[in-house]
């Protein structure tokens, strides 16, 4: 018998029971189309992540004090970085491009359309160059603004699209914490709605954030561009030996590099990898089981034409093919729809709740090949019964 | 030389701690193209002795020799190609797959033979034709009468051509005009050269054979042969 001739043979057997045949599949169509799923939506992360983060640049360090605020011996209460810290880091490390402070906080805006939370962030216009961003409208505060700690903001992109949606937001005023504040420019859109996305943020001279918002000098972070991705590490180093004498007793703080953030990411995607593998193999090895069971059933429901198969001449290799490739149809038919269930499940949920996506034809791929296996690894003990069978006995039984 | 040779063939069957004979030191043959009927009551052991000879069973003791070929030794893929090349089976109770139409039941020894789908359309077409059942060939075995299906089970185990043809009480569950239908075609074959060995309770049936073989309890008690030329001799 030719191998196209058991194809067409496990066609019909599937045909002939086809709700039984539905049902057997199902635990194959939910193990790879979750798979599917869910890799193509934590690749779709994953992928927007990393690019956010290379969007900042790769040469990017951040400073950043273990707690903002310590307590000293004789119980004053000091800021751990300030604005001194930053300055001292752009003047003598060699290694340092640029630096910006953040002096930032979450507050209260008020405009004509109403109240908003937004991040608030004091800063310089270094800011710009270290995060790779610009001004479409207006302008960046100027030294002088700064030094006269101006009430003065420049919007990120989706400030300025919130609170003023139909108009230039560039002469208008706000309120920040009941404080009036001059609408002097706003920034270009990156479009990557990051954790630490200028798009979110309001700027304002780190002066004005230090003393006419908060009243606080505490910064929460420096930011650092090194000269090149190359000098990072240098860098790191000029940083730690600049600012640890003048650190304020029992203070610390953690210096991060994008490329540290980087891995971070990839070994958090590495244990995600993991997990869903661990769940795709459960979830396969319940439907390969389904398909063992249905096999068995089958073979015992048609032991009667299993013998008059043999009686008329079929080999035991004969059966045995036909059973197998009835399984393996079974299973690889079930991975193909589950394959398409799990592209069209993960796009539906990336509609829904805006995730990304990323559909990835080595996922499609590892699921069908491993449909494949699932049938011909549980369907071959089942064959090999029916192979086995004495075609006399077999003949005997009725039905 | 003989198409079937059987040298003291015993089939023992073990139920538990009871042994039973079914087959006890037979010894048989038969000549190529010769039309021969075995007669016996029933549970004397006569569809085991077919099983045996159509290369279904292996007998317990002693051998089988099919077309000079000793069966004892071959290994079931051998065995099975020998029932779909040399041996057509028409077994007591038809034995047909329910789920296929009578064509594709005479198709399917041609299919482990790997005869191209066209061909055997053609030779199970030509079978049907030959057992008068052309115009049924479309039908599931339960959408036909016991001797249709008889004939559907005849036309299957002549679409190979075989060398021999076996036949277990074929007319066994059909009125006598069906069975003389039947028996008309066992008759046209042999005519045209087949050796036909059958089974039958029914003495006018085994009339139709030129060699009768009585049965009892396992062993062979009489042989009667040429019949029909004693008779018409006298
Ligand atoms: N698989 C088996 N296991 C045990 N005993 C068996 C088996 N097959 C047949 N027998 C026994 O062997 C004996 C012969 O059986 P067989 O089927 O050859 O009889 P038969 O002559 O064909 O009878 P009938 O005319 O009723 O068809 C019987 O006693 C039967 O019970
Ligand atoms: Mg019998």
């Amino acid at each position: 018998m030719t191998f196209l001739e058991g194809f067409r043979l496990a066609a019909r057997g599937i045909r002939s029971n086809l709700l039984r045949s539905v049902l057997t599949m199902l635990g194959v169509i939910i193990g790879v189309g979750s798979v599917i799923a869910m890799v193509s939506l934590g690749q779709g992360a994953s992928a927007e992540v990393t690019q956010r983060i290379a969007n900042m640049g790769s040469n990017l360090l951040m400073v950043q004090p273990g707690r903002a605020v310590v307590r000293t011996s004789g119980g004053t209460r000091v800021a751990v970085l300030t604005v001194a810290h930053e300055q001292a880091i752009a003047a003598h490390a060699s290694a340092v491009a640029a630096t910006a402070p953040e002096l930032s906080q979450t507050a209260n805006i008020r405009t004509e359309s109403g109240s908003h939370e937004f991040q608030v962030i004091g800063t310089t216009a270094s800011y710009l160059e270290i995060r790779n961003t610009s001004i479409v409208s207006g302008r960046m505060f100027s030294d002088e603004e700064k030094r006269a700690a101006d009430r003065v903001v420049v919007l990120g992109a989706n400030p300025a699209a919130e609170l003023f949606p139909h108009t230039d937001p560039v002469g208008e005023t706000l309120r920040i914490n009941q404080r009036t504040f001059l609408i002097i420019g706003v920034l270009e859109a990156k479009g990557d709605s990051a954790m630490m996305s200028a798009d979110d943020s309001i700027l304002v001279p780190v002066t004005t954030a230090e003393k006419r918002l908060f009243g606080t000098d505490a910064l929460r972070m420096i930011n650092v561009k090194a000269v090149s991705s190359d000098h990072i590490d240098a860098a790191e180093a000029q940083i730690e030996r600049i600012l640890s004498p003048m650190l304020p007793e029992g203070a610390e703080i953690r210096i991060t590099n994008m490329q540290q953030m980087l891995d971070t990411m990839e070994e958090t995607s590495m244990t995600f990898t993991l997990l869903l593998a661990g769940i795709a193999g459960v979830s396969l090895l319940v439907g390969g089981i389904g398909i063992m069971n249905i096999m068995l059933v089958s073979v015992t429901e048609r032991t009667k034409e299993i013998g008059i198969r043999r009686a008329i001449g079929g080999t035991p290799k004969d059966i045995l093919v036909q059973f197998t490739l009835e399984a393996i149809f079974l299973s690889s038919l079930g991975g193909l729809i589950g394959i398409a269930a799990g592209f069209s499940g993960a796009q539906l949920l990336s509609q829904a709740m805006g995730w990304a996506v990323m559909f990835s034809g080595s996922a499609a791929v590892l699921g069908f090949g491993t449909a494949v296996t699932i049938g011909l690894f549980f369907g071959i003990w089942p064959a090999s019964r029916a192979a086995a069978l004495d075609p006399i006995l077999a003949l005997r039984h009725d039905m | 030389m003989s198409i079937i040779a059987f040298d003291s063939v015993s089939k023992v069957y073990r139920m538990g701690s009871e042994e039973i004979h079914a087959l006890r030191d037979v010894t048989f043959r038969m000549a190529p193209g010769d039309f021969t009927a075995i007669m016996g009551s029933s549970g004397s052991g006569k569809s085991t002795m077919m099983n045996i000879i159509g290369c279904l069973d292996r007998p317990t003791s002693g051998s089988y020799y099919f077309d000079g070929r000793s069966v004892g030794t071959l290994k079931e893929a051998q065995l099975a190609a020998i029932r779909r090349s040399k041996i057509g089976f028409v077994f007591q109770s038809f034995h047909l797959l329910t789920r296929a139409s009578a064509l594709e039941n005479v198709e399917m020894p041609l299919v482990y033979a790997g005869v191209s789908p066209k061909k055997r359309r053609q030779q199970a077409l030509a079978a049907l034709d030959q057992v008068g059942l052309a115009d049924r060939a479309h039908h599931r075995p339960y959408e036909l009468s016991g001797g249709q299906m008889q004939r559907t089970a005849i036309a299957r185990a002549l679409v190979n051509r075989p060398r021999l043809l076996l036949a277990d009480e074929p007319t066994g569950a059909l009125d006598s005009a069906t069975g003389h239908e039947i028996m008309a075609i066992f008759r046209s074959l042999h005519a045209e050269g087949m050796s036909i060995l059958l089974v039958t309770h029914e003495q006018e049936i085994a009339q139709c054979a030129r060699m009768i073989v009585h049965f009892r309890d396992g062993e062979i008690t009489s042989v009667t042969k040429e019949q029909r030329e004693e008779a018409a001799a006298l």
